[in-house]
């Protein structure tokens, strides 16, 4: 019955996601036959002075040359990566005890452990962005032929599964955000916010290292190998910000 | 005496400098309908909710079923055998009426599924309709539904008939009365409708300021509440009464009235001795004793 609720209070959001991410992803690979076209033509002088900005425009021309290197630059690198970090945060905020912001003495009087609310929740969010993350990634070599190219079902699998990893970190944060806040708004802006100031210290900390950085698998694009660290990492972070969450539910007042 | 469900003992609870619960005692007998007291603010939900696991208490005991409520293994037990309504009958919006039935179902062990049947039918709740579709009166009715077919030995009702029309009320009252009477249940219930408390109850609690002010049978309170008033021939004087269980005194011109608690005659005695003209002691109603005590509680505090 707690997996039910846990279910029925995020299942119309998933299924939005779900098609939206189906349907950027089918966007994403109809568009190649326009970027074929396109990439060519384009040329990183473009970008005058700038050396920043040069330098990235040359790294996406030289990426977008084949239907791989598109596809983990455009999607996999950029879309697919803010995707799954903004709809885990979704799926994470909001109380796990309430049903739109409705029912929390209702379920605080039932005979079920604050935990076990939780626990559900969790574990049905998780199996959420595992869903998210893979289906629309093995949606590519599927539909690669139509457009007249083909693609590895391992590297699917491999970004897939890094996004997955990269989303289950947001989600928890944003449940431990709602175990602390319970709104549903203020935990989607704090998540927001966290994965804003994560990316940002990246960036201006740690070139080249990093969740975002090696969950977004420019690495196994690059060479084939994964980012073990970060995954260890992230996995971490996950148990760990779950458990926060479990843990100030458990010795809140309501 | 009767064996007690729930036993609460010096109980407190503080948010920062707020005192919600100051040395709250309380003891409801099983089997017993008992009504809980108070002033918006007294600490009626926020004992409720202590009960039920929901809040921390600072210090204290509070125990329901033998099996004390701040140990989060043993609240699970007492909200297994307890089934509350809340004040603000706050139900999952989204499930629809057979829906929350059937999830609830789910989740009491002993859940009596031809009372939820019954009810249903006989409280007119339309199985198909979303909760959030539902009127106020509905989602009350609903809400007292989940409470009396969870299969509990206890159950807890907070503010239970607050919005209901009459014939509402007179319904939800008579099945609450009716499991009592067939299954022994007892009944913990929070409300401003003294109405109701004296239709129905036959312990009350009277709370104020986080303290128990009244905790006893109805019968008994009945039985030693008495309210002497006595009629001077000139302006009514102050008097300090010898006599035991004098809850308040005022006078108005020639009148003066007095809640007695235990000994009205003595009190009666008293005034005949000060020459009063006319001395009636009568019964009251529990509004008196619960605005009298109340009262009086106030006015010990602000002095």
């Amino acid at each position: 019955m707690v997996w039910h609720k846990a279910w029925h209070d995020t299942r119309w959001r998933f299924a939005t996601l779900f098609a939206v991410l189906v349907a950027l992803t089918c966007f994403h690979v109809f568009e190649w036959l326009d970027v074929q076209r396109l990439v060519p033509t384009l040329d990183p002088s473009v970008a005058g002075g700038n050396a920043t900005v040069r330098s990235a425009l040359a790294e996406a021309i030289a990426a977008e040359q084949t239907f791989r290197g598109y596809i983990w630059y455009q999607w996999f690198d950029q879309n697919f990566a803010t995707c799954i970090v903004l709809f885990a945060a979704l799926l994470g905020s909001g109380s796990a005890l309430s049903t739109s912001g409705r029912g929390l003495l209702f379920s605080l009087a039932l005979p079920v452990a604050r935990g076990r609310w939780l626990e559900a929740r969790a574990a049905i969010g998780v199996a959420q962005v595992l869903a998210l993350a893979l289906v629309p990634s093995l949606l590519i070599p599927l539909l690669a032929p139509v457009v007249g190219e083909s693609y590895s079902v391992t590297d699917a699998l491999v970004h897939g599964a890094l996004l997955f990893v990269l989303g289950s970190v947001f989600l928890a944060f944003a449940m431990l955000a709602s175990a602390i806040v319970d709104d549903f708004g203020r935990a989607i802006v704090l998540t927001a916010v966290a994965a804003i100031v994560v990316g940002m210290a990246e960036v201006a900390l740690s070139r080249g290292h990093g969740l975002f950085h090696a969950l977004t698998g420019g690495a196994y694009y690059r060479s084939g190998t994964l980012p073990w660290p970060e995954l260890v990492l992230g996995v971490a972070l996950t148990g760990a910000l779950i458990y926060g969450a479990a843990a100030h539910l458990a010795r809140r007042d309501f | 005496m009767a064996d007690a469900i729930v036993e609460i003992a010096d109980l407190r609870k503080t948010y920062g400098r707020v005192e919600a619960l100051a040395g709250l005692n309380l003891r409801v007998p099983r089997g017993a309908i008992c009504g809980l007291l108070g002033r918006n603010g007294a600490g009626k939900t926020t004992a409720l909710k202590t009960l039920l696991g929901m809040v921390r208490p600072t210090s204290g005991t509070i125990t329901a079923h033998g099996l004390a409520a701040d140990v989060p293994e043993q609240s699970l037990e007492i909200r297994r055998r307890t089934s509350f309504v809340s004040e603000e009958r706050d139900l999952y919006s989204s499930m629809s009426v057979a829906g929350i039935v059937r999830f609830a179902s789910g989740l009491y062990p002993r859940w009596r599924a031809d009372l939820a049947a019954e009810y249903l039918r006989k409280l007119d709740l339309p199985p198909d309709r979303s909760v959030k579709h539902l009127s106020r009166g509905m989602r009350t009715k609903l809400a007292w539904l989940l409470a009396l077919s969870a299969g509990a030995e206890l159950v807890i009702l907070d503010e239970p008939t607050a919005g209901l029309d009459p014939m509402a009320t007179e319904e939800l009252l008579q099945l609450l009365v009716g499991r009592v009477a067939r299954d022994g249940v007892t009944a913990l219930l929070s409300t401003h409708q003294l109405a109701d408390i004296e239709q129905v109850a036959d312990h009350v609690a009277i709370v104020d300021r986080g303290r128990t002010l009244v905790d006893a049978p109805l019968d008994d309170l009945r039985a030693t509440y008495r309210r002497v008033q006595v009629v001077f021939a000139g302006d009514a004087p102050q008097i300090a009464f010898a006599a035991r269980g004098v809850v308040a005194a005022r006078s108005a011109g020639r009148v003066l009235t007095v809640l007695v608690r235990a000994d009205a005659d003595g009190v009666a005695a008293e005034a005949r001795a000060r020459g009063a003209v006319s001395v009636d002691v009568l019964p009251v109603t529990l509004k008196e004793i619960f605005l009298e005590t109340v009262a009086e509680e106030k006015s010990n505090g602000l002095a």
